[in-house]
């Protein structure tokens, strides 16, 4: 004999009562639930008005790094081929998605505001090797949205889908 | 082509390090500026690195430019009397192939705006310049010039070269007569001879003869007017200091001082003066650092002008590491007479130069509580017009408003303004002359002076010229504590007198025309 | 050596004993306090206080003092910033001041996270810039020379390069140009700053105004590893660390050895590292192929190859060793030879011996002696160019310096250095009986035939310099590690070596035997060559099998250096191909002889033998120098025939091999510059007489082969000789006749 007889049933009971609320469950990716302002998601380099890059590829965001994911090396500009403002200019910088954290102190470390976090979330790759996203892919807006063939299908927010790799 | 007229001059040249800048000096007027060719070439004559030639050439301001160029003085008084627009001119109409400079300061501000080419003076705006206006003055006597060592010996020169005084004599007279040096830090002259006749020989004299702040002009007038006199005074230091070796440290803008004394030197020589003893002249290349007595002993030895750390004193190690003694012109100049006189009735007085707007500029010997209104008033022929600023006694001495007419310019009373009599050099500034302007002419001239060796003078005298032109335009560079501190700091912490005394016009300034500084806020 | 006095001073309430007359920084940092420091910088002379950062206040002073320029007195009571409001004040005031003009671009900037003027502002600095200033600017970088760039808009002007540059190597290139605003640090005439010692005004500079133009923008300190090593490119072995990045090295760096370097380098120690990624490495084993050259073949094969020809060659095998090999590839290979195959046959460059084990002293003994002496054809930096600022160190405390040859202070022939020393030893010789009466007197063997210093060895017990502790004696060897390869190729047999004729295999290993024209004649007569080197060019042409070889910085073990100093060498990268170890012990294994593939145990292997029991891990990260070994009987010595001289036409002919030669600085794009220009040396007697002077054209001739060169004169050289840089010379006889062209 249970010592508490009662409470089985009682448990079942809060079980049944869920039965006729309404549900909380929601549809994702159909539906997005909206994402708080200072959500920290991928991340984002970024040029000035001029079209040079802002990162001068300093690696100020890889000594801050906790999980050791960014790489960059740099070189000179040249009168020929300027890529950033300074003398200097990232040549690779690479950030290693599979191992960030997005603690964003990148973000924070950078002297030059170059990188930021978006609120990018989605990107779940079939190879680990796809997530090391290289500076061309951490320039360029975030992923493109696909078009979607049948609106009508969706009543919620269109999803987002990558493509390219 | 320059080589080759070098090549000639080469073999007359000594080698010694020491003779370095007599050396460039002699190629520069012999056979032109001192070119990369002729710097090398020298080098090697005196087995020198090439580079360290280069160092100290290109650390003087002259060396590299042609003896005749014309140089165009922009010191506060010429600027005063329109120096710019001069030089604008000049430049704008100068032939093509002329060089035309600026410099911060000929140390012919009686005749302002001046300018030279060569050794000759082009006094601009005054036909028939008046070159030397002085009173008679009971120790120096400089209302009447000496021609020859005759002239002199008929004045009762040389009577104590002569009649040598005992140094126990010497010494105690020259402390009763309570006589400091008048080359701007007024140290006791009676000590420093004392100190230097503790040390072992031997030793060394120096004559500081490189007057080089702006408005004081009073050396040049003792070497033009009674070169034996300080010859005098020379000879009786070396004999004080047994020293066989003297030098006499004279700025280059100086020719006619340098040729007065060049031929007194030969006269003493001729009458057997200086049997057994040497006393060389050596001109400077444009560097009023060098006037900082151990920066002068460095510039002597052959390298960059940059003053050493002190202690320890020239006194105990100066010339090549010798004990040397060092005072101004004008402090030697007053020693025969105080022996003559005896230091308890000599009349202490000084050298005052009065220049700017005076109607007759000129150097004056008054007593040492002498009033700039007096000198003014009684010496230089009145006020030519409003009085603005005074400076009462050269570029690091203070500004004063025309309030401190009736002051004493003794050290004591012009404390109190924040301000001292420096090298004697009171400048009389017009009404119409801005103080802002003074003070951010002053400052240029000691950014530009620097030597760069120690880090306050070095950006501080950059940073608050900056802040005096910004001021001109009505603009706050930096809040007035953070200036205030700077000030400080750069007093404290410069290596020698021309970073801890740059602050002080600032200073004088900032207390007595704090209108003029209201853009910066308040203290 | 007399007990230095000590006295007490107290510095922030702290008391600290050190010797009188210490400087005040090194005495605060004793009682654990740190006066912050610009331009002072010890090993360039004395203080010249200028930046003002070590302001102090002392009791009985007045004003603050420049803490550099002080040195500890009795009962001194020091206030540094930390304590006194005046000195905290002084001292933010010049930080500020410093920081007045200059550049914030710390992220761009190379020397960011390692700058002193970084360390010292985030230590002392306010927390907040006051400064709405505009900034000076300059153009930016300046390359003053293709290794080093200036940034004149960060430089303090603390003085430090150009006194290194005036002082410490003395050669007066970098200056600081004109006065007042404009004042700045310059080369002389703007020509390249070309001197053996450049690099370190790089380390020397407190701020980022001198940079390598080698490892501009390559990595940041936090991304690097600094492996301790020691510098293999002569045989001075400077203590250096090498600065690796993602597994390249990307500079060298050093690291002070107070007995051996000081904490200088020479150029090219610094800059000579990147030819490990030279575009002609070998990286893999290459089997020549009859008209086809060389094809790359697998490592199996190669084993193979190479078991076939030592099989087929016996013990009719001559190694020619480098000289630059580690002790434990040296011992590895000579296990496998000497062991194995019994082939005792072996070619060192030069001969080494231990002949002035008895007259040892530190490197650093050079600065305090009183009495320098120097024979020897070749200069002194030419060969061991740290020994050259030793030298110069004595100089400058008083020392007197006395070269002996060719072009120095006394003129003698070329290959007479070891009558030179009979001549010293002589009675009459007034050199001789200074060197005999002082205390502190060296004796530097600078050029061939030294044997091994057993000339200088006897001059040295002919002065009587036994049992006198500040005399002694140094043999410059031509290469690294002579000493140590000679000692681990003798610890591996005792058997005498025959030479075998004809030869069946000569092994050349390591590059410079492979670019030893010696070698090259000797593969003459062999039947095979089997060559162990780095790099392609050095192949080419002659062997038949090729076994890739690594850099010194690419392996573990030992090396000897010219004083006797065993020491560690690390790796500080891994090499593109297994190292000379790994496979030696493999191919060893094919004999029956066990050798490990590991540095460590092969030494422990060695060292009864060869270095009296010393265990490897005693070697250590800064090696101690053996005590002075007992004074042994000396080996006979010879003289080599002293070499034609010259008849007034013909003229003898001097070749030297220079600092920047060899394949390694051929593989330095940077170092081109530094490499002896095509120019023969003459006497200003013999130019006269030819009618040449300097920067004539002139050809150089002997039995039928000429070459054209530059001519230059040298006034301190003997007349009767000329001066060619090995790598022009050619294959000129010993008499030359010089024509102007």
């Amino acid at each position: 004999m249970s010592p508490q007889p009662f409470g089985s049933i009682k448990g079942f009971g809060v079980t049944f009562k869920q039965i006729f609320k309404k549900p909380i469950t929601q549809q994702y990716p159909e539906y997005k639930r909206p994402l708080y302002p200072r959500f920290r998601g991928r991340h984002r380099l970024w040029r000035h008005e001029d079209g040079l890059e802002k990162c001068v590829g300093c690696s100020l965001c890889a000594a801050a790094c906790p999980a050791d994911c960014i790489r960059v090396v740099a070189a000179e500009n040249t009168a020929e081929h300027r890529v950033s403002a300074g003398e200097r200019y990232a040549r690779i910088y690479e950030i290693n998605l599979s191992r960030c954290i997005f603690c964003g102190y990148c973000e924070l470390a950078c002297p030059f505001d170059a990188i930021t976090l978006g609120n990018e979330f989605e990107l779940s790759e079939y190879s680990r090797d796809d997530l090391i996203y290289t500076k061309d892919m951490l320039l360029a807006p975030p992923i493109k949205r696909v078009p979607v063939a049948d609106r009508e299908l969706y009543d919620t927010p269109i999803p987002f889908y990558k493509t390219g790799s | 082509m320059d080589v080759l007229r070098l090549t000639s001059l080469l073999a007359e040249l000594p080698t010694p390090r020491t003779s370095l800048l007599d050396n460039l000096g002699r190629i520069r007027r012999e056979v032109g500026p001192i070119t990369a060719e002729l710097s090398d070439a020298l080098a090697d004559h005196m087995n020198i690195r090439h580079g360290e030639v280069h160092e100290v050439k290109s650390f003087y301001s002259f060396l590299e430019v042609p003896v005749d160029a014309l140089r165009v003085c922009t010191g506060p008084v010429c600027d005063c009397f329109g120096a710019r627009a001069l030089l604008a001119r000049t430049q704008e109409h100068a032939p093509p192939d002329a060089t035309v400079l600026e410099v911060p300061c000929l140390g012919h501000c009686e005749l302002a705006p001046v300018a030279t080419r060569g050794d000759t003076i082009l006094p601009f705006g005054r036909d028939e310049p008046v070159l030397h206006r002085a009173n008679e003055g009971p120790s120096l006597g400089l209302g009447q010039a000496d021609g020859t060592l005759a002239d002199y010996e008929r004045r009762g020169g040389l009577e104590l070269l002569r009649s040598l005084p005992s140094p126990e004599r010497i010494l105690a007279e020259l402390k009763a007569s309570g006589l400091a040096g008048y080359g701007g830090a007024g140290f006791p002259t009676g000590l420093k001879w004392e100190a230097i006749a503790a040390e072992p020989e031997p030793r060394y004299v120096i004559v500081n003869a490189d007057e080089g702040e702006p408005g004081t002009i009073k050396d040049r007038y003792v070497m033009e007017l009674r070169p034996h006199l300080l010859l005098e005074g020379t000879l009786l230091a070396m004999r004080f200091a047994r020293a066989t070796e003297g030098f006499v440290y004279l700025r280059e803008e100086y020719a006619t001082a340098r040729d007065r004394l060049a031929r007194a030197i030969g006269e003493f020589r001729a009458a057997g003066l200086l049997d057994g003893l040497s006393l060389e002249l050596v001109v400077g290349a444009g560097a009023y650092i060098c006037g900082e007595e151990t920066a002068m002993l460095e510039s002597m030895e052959g390298r960059r002008g940059m003053p050493r750390l002190k202690p320890p004193y020239p006194s105990r190690f100066g010339y090549l590491g010798r004990p040397t003694l060092i005072n101004n012109v004008e402090t030697l100049a007053h020693i025969p007479a105080i022996l003559r006189a005896g230091g308890e009735r000599w009349p202490r007085g000084r050298l005052w130069s009065v220049t700017g707007a005076v109607r007759e500029p000129g150097c004056f010997e008054a007593p040492l509580d002498v009033t700039p209104r007096r000198l003014i008033e009684e010496y230089a022929g009145g006020a030519s017009d409003e009085i603005g600023a005074i400076v009462p006694g050269g570029a690091a001495s203070g500004i004063l408003p025309p309030a401190a007419l009736d002051v004493p310019l003794t050290r004591e009373a012009l404390r109190e303004w924040g301000a001292g009599p420096g090298s004697a050099g009171l400048q009389v500034f017009p009404r119409r002359y801005p103080p802002l302007r003074l003070l951010g002419e002053t400052m240029r001239f000691f950014a530009e002076e620097s030597c760069q060796k120690c880090t306050p003078c070095r950006i501080g005298n950059r940073a608050l010229h900056h802040i005096c032109a910004e001021l001109e335009h009505g603009e706050a560079a930096m809040p007035r504590p953070q200036v205030e501190e700077w000030l400080d700091a750069m007093a404290a912490t410069s290596i020698c007198g021309l970073g801890q005394g740059a602050p002080i016009p600032v200073r004088n300034a900032f207390r007595l025309w704090p209108e003029l500084f209201a853009p910066l806020g308040s203290a | 050596m007399s007990t230095p006095e000590l006295v007490t001073v107290t510095i922030d309430g702290r008391r600290a004993e050190v010797a009188k007359g210490t400087g005040l920084v090194e005495t605060a940092l004793q009682a654990g306090v740190e006066i912050p420091v610009f331009c002072y910088e010890p090993r360039l002379g004395p203080p010249i206080g200028a930046c003002r950062m070590c302001l102090v206040e002392i009791e009985g002073m007045p004003k603050l003092q420049a803490g550099c320029t002080l040195t500890a007195q009795d009962g001194m009571a020091v206030r540094t910033a930390a304590t006194s409001e005046k000195a905290a004040e002084g001292q933010n005031a010049t930080l500020e001041f410093i920081l007045v003009n200059h550049p914030l671009d710390c992220p761009v900037c190379d020397k960011g996270g390692e700058c002193p003027l970084q360390d010292l502002t985030f230590r002392y600095g306010p927390g907040n810039t006051r400064m709405i200033f505009p900034k000076r600017t300059f153009e930016k970088p300046i390359p003053i020379s293709p290794t080093i760039a200036l940034d004149r808009e960060r430089c303090i002007l603390c003085y430090r390069c150009t006194r290194f540059s005036e002082s410490v190597a003395g050669d007066g290139q970098l200056v600081a140009r004109n006065r007042g605003a404009q004042s700045a640090i310059a080369t002389f005439e703007d020509e390249p700053y070309r001197a053996p010692f450049s690099g370190n005004v790089i380390e020397l500079c407190p701020v980022g105004a001198l940079t390598s133009t080698q490892y501009r923008f390559e990595a940041r300190p936090w991304e690097i590893q600094n492996v301790p090593t020691v510098c293999a490119m002569c045989p001075v072995g400077c203590n250096v660390s090498a600065t690796t990045r993602e597994g390249k090295v990307k500079r060298i760096v050093s690291r002070n050895h107070p007995e051996v370097d000081e904490g200088w380098l020479c150029d090219k120690g610094r800059f000579a590292h990147s030819h490990l990624r030279a575009e002609d490495r070998i990286t893999e084993p290459l089997l020549r192929v009859r008209r086809r050259g060389f094809s790359p073949i697998g490592w199996d094969q190669a084993l193979d190859e190479a078991e076939r020809l030592l099989r087929g060659a016996g013990s009719r095998i001559v190694t020619a060793l480098s000289g630059s090999e580690t002790v434990e590839g040296a011992y590895g290979l000579a296990r496998l030879l000497r062991g194995g195959l019994g082939a005792h046959s072996a070619v060192l460059p030069e001969e080494a011996g231990h002949a002035l084990d008895a007259y040892r002293l530190p490197l650093s003994a050079i600065r305090d002696a009183e009495l320098v002496v120097v024979v020897g054809d070749d200069p002194v930096s030419e060969r061991a160019p740290i020994v050259d600022l030793w030298i110069r160190a004595a100089q400058r405390g008083g020392a007197e310096l006395v070269t002996a040859g060719p072009s120095g202070t006394l003129l003698a022939a070329p290959g007479s250095a070891a009558q030179v020393c009979r001549d010293l030893a002589a009675p009459g010789s007034e050199v001789g009986r200074r060197l005999r009466e002082s205390a502190r007197a060296i004796l530097i063997w600078s050029g061939q035939g030294g044997q091994g210093g057993a000339h200088l060895a006897a001059l040295a017990r002919a002065l009587g310099f036994d049992g006198k502790e500040g005399c002694g004696a140094f043999h410059l060897p031509a290469t690294p590690n002579g000493r140590g390869v000679a000692a681990a190729w003798a610890a591996a047999s005792d058997e005498e070596a025959e030479n075998p004729e004809p030869i069946s295999l000569l092994i050349v290993s390591g590059d410079e035997a492979a670019s030893d024209p010696n070698v090259r004649a000797l593969a003459e007569r062999a039947e095979a060559v089997l060559a162990i080197t780095m790099f392609h060019a050095l192949a080419v042409g002659w062997a038949d099998l090729v076994l890739p070889a690594t850099s010194y910085l690419e392996r573990d073990g030992t090396t000897m250096n010219l004083e006797g100093r065993l020491q560690r060498l690390r790796r500080a990268v891994m090499p593109p191909a297994p190292d000379e170890l790994a496979w030696l012990s493999q191919l060893a294994e094919r004999f029956g002889i066990a050798l490990p593939p590991y540095p460590a145990l092969v030494f422990e292997e060695l060292s009864p033998v060869a270095f009296g029991g010393l265990a490897f891990g005693e070697v250590g990260e800064r090696a101690a120098l053996p005590p002075r070994a007992e004074a042994a009987p000396l080996p006979p010595l010879e003289s080599a025939p002293p070499p034609p001289t010259s008849d007034g036409h013909y003229l003898q002919l001097l070749r030297y091999r220079p600092l920047f030669s060899g394949a390694a600085v051929e593989r330095v794009p940077e170092l081109q510059f530094q490499r002896p220009p095509r120019e023969v040396e003459l006497s200003a007697d013999d130019a006269e007489r030819r009618r040449i002077s300097s920067g004539d054209e002139v050809s150089v001739r002997s039995n039928g082969t000429s070459t054209a060169l530059r001519a230059r004169l040298d006034r301190r050289l003997a007349p009767g000789v000329v001066r060619i840089a090995e790598e022009h010379a050619g294959d000129l006889h010993a008499l030359v006749e010089v024509v102007k062209a």
